[in-house]
């Protein structure tokens, strides 16, 4: 490319207490290019991209952009009681006098939707949509703004695989009316289908830059590790007995409610719940967690069955984000015999717990006693995944337990529910992401408004019938 | 770093006080260095001003320990004032009449104080509980009738044959509590609120109820999921945090003033939110920081009378860095739970 | 960043403080006569004996050259920690206006023995505090045969705070005063069950000027400046003002005041601690010490006239010589004979 660049990294180093973030990285990003950023949690891709936005000074080096540089957030930054429109709008609204010109608002937002193919209601409440809608809205407050530059951090973690290529077909859009482009993502598929560069990361420092076209996911992949990857555990042969059993499930409302939903998972097996976002998942997996009222039964092999919960939103649901490990491994626990010894709670139990945590699922950390609102997304859910199986539930209901982690710790994560299943655990597997679910699943039951309306062996299973039930095709 | 970070609040918080004080004298027309002087001299400078200091130190410790206890658990409980009354209430109107041994009858009147202030905070937990009730505006509303009801028990069958005030009779002697420091009005009160610092901490750190107060009051959607039931904690530790409140009341009633009057707390309930603030919620801190307000009030009183700088000016001061101190930790909780 | 800013405010807060250093010193000089006092709930402003124990300060201050202090009471739950502020600066004397403070202060004078306290209308038994008290009966006997001189319906009233000892001193010889004029006098006797309710003060005298009586001897505090309000519309009724010279208040209406000089009081006991001899024990002022008695009369004398200002003299002369008792209490009260005159 001859092309001057419309962004130029020179030299940039950021060092926190203890950890050198970013050494020494150069990096251009040049007008029509998408430029994927990849490396395991902790290379520092985070703290490149928010100094390459501005949001954070660097220690040493230059930035230096042809435009204005957008960021999109992995986790959204939208205020929940405003519609879409006030949303994409926000600060800078069109106005009549010192009233917002709501007309002109509207048919802003529409256009700029229109022009890059994301359908969208401006007048929906934020806090209502869909986690991928919810992205598309983010994407638009940036696109508002006609960056040169547009930084993407793991946009595609929460969309289904339809939304995903729609998603790739506006950014592609986007990169040939001259924006340059760059994804922060741990998902290398797609970074081989769309992206043109590719740049790794390893220990805040850039280890490989490659050419898409002539590269491939495993050489990606090695450079991020620096090796081999990690495998996931064997499948050993197990003989399942019920062990959860679900029927006539009727629970929620609205879009995400569960009509007459039977499932039987049974110990020793994984059961996969195939489906795109929005379709009673969620639903699903609070009413077996015994989070919300339903109608119907659902029933453990017998009484004293324990569940082990990963929830699906890990900074909300799961962890207390200024606690400690060692605090954070006790919640949910809190009364159970061993942890709670009278009325307090045993610490040399609760950091033994840790301890095992964080060797098995090789958590890094300088220490157990760091907030775990430090530690890097992989490191949290390795926390949450350690703390659901530690007791050795009889069943695991694990929602989306990879999202959002990179490709080691993400292994570890499903060489883990393996593990748990071989030793007989019931494993209710919802995920977004239909590769890891024909990946440890032993049964794939789709799911597709409230309903179960698929279930296949793993021995006869059909990747093309699962997608045309996912998108509600029934003559399957 | 860390130290920094915990000490530049409370720090930033005495200097503007300072600062905001010597602007107070000046218009007072005394030199701040005399001003201070007086404080000082008034708060420390003897054996019956320490007493006095101290005094002031347990009225708002207990208010202050109740506030951090709800405050913990995710509760702007701004109710202290009216808990407190109502705790002193109890023990005031039942002290005027028990026929009991010295020492039960100290025992039963801190019981009752407990009480009063509990049944006042969990008056509110329920409204929340089961409600949903915004508990700041419900705690708030609940100090006026903390306030107009006990100004009507006391005007009516409550007041005592010879108060001349919102008063009820006065305890037998008996059952005031021992003096602690002799030539002084310090009571035994203070330990009292000491042990109570002491236990919370523990409470905090140790207890499996501390720690599940403390995941709704951080992370309530986390903590449900992790099979805490938050309507009872709410309602618990507001009730707790009256019951504390409400103690303080009955020390102040049984140590100090030895009948209930409807005036007896100068606002204790609403500065100790800012000493459990000053305080960071923890209780040792907040011992800490009650001694420091504790100071303020004692030594402003003696800086009125030597200095002729209004006592008022230090409660305006104080309001402002409650004020100050208040909003910022509730604008960070906010925006820490609308950025899902 | 945080650091910087807190340096420039502490950088600030210290120039203040240098810049302010010159104001000039308001404590007491040395080996200065330093009198603190403490306001009952009244507080100043009350026009009656808060006031008036304020005027005994000031003449203190005039004549004695003293320096002196008021810490005002809000409540009664603020005379413990005004009492002991005043007494942490180790003021000479101490005052506590008014009974409402006794028992705090007998509480105060035991945990500072060597503080000199001195406590206006109660009695508390303890070495370091004088106790001043007033024989109000003196001069509620003159207010008595004052108003049973002047009553043209032959029925008169009182007003009461609260049905306590204290003003039970004003009844009793407000009644006895009446009966050595005129035995079959008819004397109403209301208590508005406070000190400070103005409006009761004011409902109860328009009650009882509807039932008759021309003439309410107050001895209410504030509650009496309800009364004397009420009054203004009464062409031909009186009010007998308290404490204070309240004529002033409603010229013409108010007939004269039983002024219970509680000045005198506090600048005597000042005046005893300058001279070496402080007053010690139970003190009582009456009307031969000047510290109780009726005004001059100056807006109503045309009304009064010349032959009952004499009576009144006469009488005056016999409670000051001890031919004529005044009752203190309704019992004494009872076994009460008009003494001829």
């Amino acid at each position: 490319m001859i092309a001057r660049p419309a962004l130029t990294l020179r030299g940039i180093r950021k060092s926190y207490p203890g950890v050198v973030a970013v050494d020494d990285v150069d990096l251009d990003l040049y007008p029509g290019e998408i430029h994927a950023l990849v490396g395991e949690n902790g290379a520092g891709k985070s703290t490149l991209s928010a100094i390459a936005f501005g949001e954070t000074r660097a220690d040493a080096g230059s930035v230096e952009a042809s435009g204005t540089v957008g960021l999109v957030h992995q986790h959204f930054e939208l205020v929940g009681r405003l519609r879409v429109w006030e949303n994409v709008l926000l600060g800078r609204e069109p106005r009549r006098g010192w009233r917002i010109d709501e007309t002109a608002a509207h048919e802003r937002v529409r256009a700029v939707a229109e022009r890059n193919g994301l359908a969208i209601d401006p007048d929906a409440l934020v806090e209502g949509l869909p986690i991928g809608v919810q992205q598309r809205v983010e994407l638009l407050r940036e696109l508002d703004r006609e960056p040169s530059v547009l930084l993407l951090d793991e946009p595609t973690a929460a969309l289904a695989p339809a939304e995903i290529a729609a998603f790739f077909a506006t950014v592609q859009r986007l990169a040939q009316r001259g924006t340059a482009v760059m994804i922060v993502t741990h998902k290398l598929q797609e970074v081989i289908a769309y992206a043109t560069r590719v740049s790794v990361m390893r220990h805040g420092t850039i280890v490989a830059r490659m050419e898409t076209a002539t590269t491939s996911v495993d050489a990606i992949a090695r450079a991020m590790v620096g090796g081999d990857l990690p495998g996931v555990a064997a499948r050993e042969a197990t003989q399942p007995t019920p062990c959860l059993t679900i029927e006539a499930l009727c629970a929620g409302a609205g879009e995400t409610r569960i009509e007459g939903l039977h499932l039987e998972v049974r110990a020793g097996e994984i059961v996969g719940i195939a489906g795109v976002e929005g379709n009673g998942q969620s639903t699903l997996a609070d009413a077996v967690a015994g989070m919300i009222g339903y109608d119907g039964r659902i029933a453990f092999a017998h009484p004293r069955a324990t569940l082990g919960v990963i929830p699906q939103d890990r900074q909300r649901e799961a962890l207390v984000m200024p606690w400690s490990i060692v605090e954070n491994v006790v919640l949910g626990r809190q009364d159970r015999p061993g942890i709670r010894r009278g009325v307090v709670i045993d610490r040399a139990h609760a950091l033994a717990d840790a301890q095992r945590i964080k060797e098995r699922f090789d958590v890094r950390t300088p220490s157990l006693d760091v907030p775990v609102r430090t530690l890097s997304g992989g490191n949290q859910q390795k926390v949450v995944v350690g703390r659901a199986l530690i007791d050795s539930p009889d069943v695991v209901l694990a929602y989306n337990p990879t999202r959002g982690i990179d490709v080691g710790a993400a292994a570890l994560v499903q060489s883990r529910l393996m593990e748990a299943r071989n030793r007989g655990a019931a494993v209710l597997l919802i995920s977004f992401e239909l590769d890891e679910i024909l990946a440890l699943a032993d049964r794939i039951a789709v799911m597709y408004r409230g309903a179960i309306v698929g279930d296949f062996e793993r021995s006869n299973v059909d990747r093309a019938a699962i997608g045309r039930l996912m998108a509600g095709l029934s003559n399957a | 770093m860390k130290l920094r970070r915990t000490l530049a609040g409370p720090l930033g918080a005495i200097i503007l006080l300072v600062v905001l004080m010597s602007l107070a004298m000046i218009v007072a027309g005394t030199s701040p260095l005399d001003g201070f002087a007086a404080l000082f001299q008034g708060a420390l400078g003897g054996t019956s001003q320490i007493g006095e200091t101290l005094v002031a130190t347990s009225a708002l410790l207990f208010p202050a320990l109740g506030i951090a206890l709800a405050f913990r658990g995710g509760l702007f409980n701004i109710g202290a004032e009216g808990q407190l009354l109502i705790g002193a209430l109890f023990a005031g109107a039942v002290g005027a009449q028990l026929h009991l041994p010295g020492w039960l009858g100290m025992i039963v009147l801190l019981a009752l104080g407990a009480l009063g202030g509990g049944l006042w905070g969990a008056i509110a937990g329920w409204m929340k509980a089961r409600f949903n009730a915004n508990e700041i505006i419900a705690t708030l509303m609940l100090n006026f009738v903390a306030a107009y009801l006990s100004l009507a028990l006391v005007n009516g069958p409550l007041r005592g044959p010879l108060a001349t005030g919102a008063e009820t009779a006065w305890l037998d002697q008996r059952y005031w509590l021992p003096t602690l420091l002799p030539g002084s009005r310090l009571s035994i009160g203070i330990l009292v609120a000491l042990a109570f610092a002491l236990v919370l901490y523990w409470v905090f750190t140790r207890t499996v109820f501390g720690y599940k107060l403390r995941a709704a009051g951080d992370a309530p959607e986390a903590a449900r999921r992790a099979g805490i039931d938050i309507g009872r904690i709410t309602w618990i530790s507001l009730a707790l945090s009256g019951a504390i409140a409400g103690v303080g009341g009955a020390t102040i009633v049984t140590g100090e003033l030895h009948r209930f009057n409807t005036q007896l707390s100068p606002g204790y309930g609403f500065i100790g939110i800012a000493v459990a603030l000053v305080g960071d919620l923890q209780p040792l801190w907040i011992c800490l920081a009650a001694f420091g307000f504790g100071i303020l009030e004692a030594g402003g009183l003696a800086m009125q009378a030597s200095a002729q700088v209004p006592k008022d000016a230090i409660h305006v001061i104080e309001g402002l860095i409650i004020l100050v101190l208040a909003a910022r930790r509730y604008v960070a909780a906010r925006t820490e739970t609308a950025a899902v | 960043m945080k650091v910087k800013s807190l340096a420039a405010l502490l950088a600030a807060a210290t120039s203040v403080l240098s810049l302010a250093a010159c104001g000039h010193h308001r404590g007491p000089a040395p080996g200065q006569l330093t009198l603190g006092m403490v306001t009952d709930v009244g507080g100043l402003g009350d026009r009656s004996f808060n006031d008036s124990a304020y005027r005994g300060l000031l003449m203190s201050k005039a004549r004695l050259g003293a320096y002196i202090q008021v810490l005002q009471s809000r409540s009664a739950a603020d005379y413990q920690p005004n009492l002991t502020a005043l007494t942490n600066l180790h003021f000479g004397m101490v005052y506590a206006i008014g009974f409402l403070m006794g028992l705090d202060l007998d509480q105060v004078a035991k945990q500072h023995p060597q503080q000199r306290y001195a406590i206006v209308d109660a009695v508390i038994d303890d070495p370091n505090v004088v106790s001043i008290t007033f024989r109000e009966q003196d001069g509620s006997f003159l207010a008595g045969a004052l108003a049973a001189m002047v009553s043209k319906t032959h029925h008169i009233a009182f007003l009461g705070g609260q049905d306590i000892p204290l003003i039970e001193k004003f009844q009793a010889g407000y009644i006895a005063g009446a009966r050595e004029i005129d035995p079959t006098i008819k004397v109403d006797v209301k208590y508005a069950g406070s000190f400070d309710d103005v409006a009761a003060g004011k409902e109860i005298a328009n009650l009882l000027f509807g039932d008759g009586a021309d003439i309410i001897y107050t001895a209410a505090g504030k509650v009496g400046l309800g009364a004397i309000d009420a009054v203004k519309s009464h062409d031909h009724d009186y009010i007998i003002g308290v404490d204070s010279d309240q004529d002033a208040l409603a010229p013409g209406r108010v007939l004269t005041s039983m002024v219970k000089k509680v000045d005198v009081a506090v600048f005597d006991v000042a005046k005893s601690l300058r001279d070496g001899k402080p007053m010690h024990g139970h003190v009582v002022f009456g009307l031969k010490d000047g510290a109780i008695g009726l005004t001059d009369f100056k807006y109503t004398k045309q009304d009064i006239g010349a032959a009952n200002l004499a009576r009144l003299h006469a009488i005056q002369a016999a409670i000051v010589s001890g031919k004529i008792v005044p009752p203190s209490t309704l019992k004494a009260l009872a076994a009460f004979r008009p003494v001829p005159l």
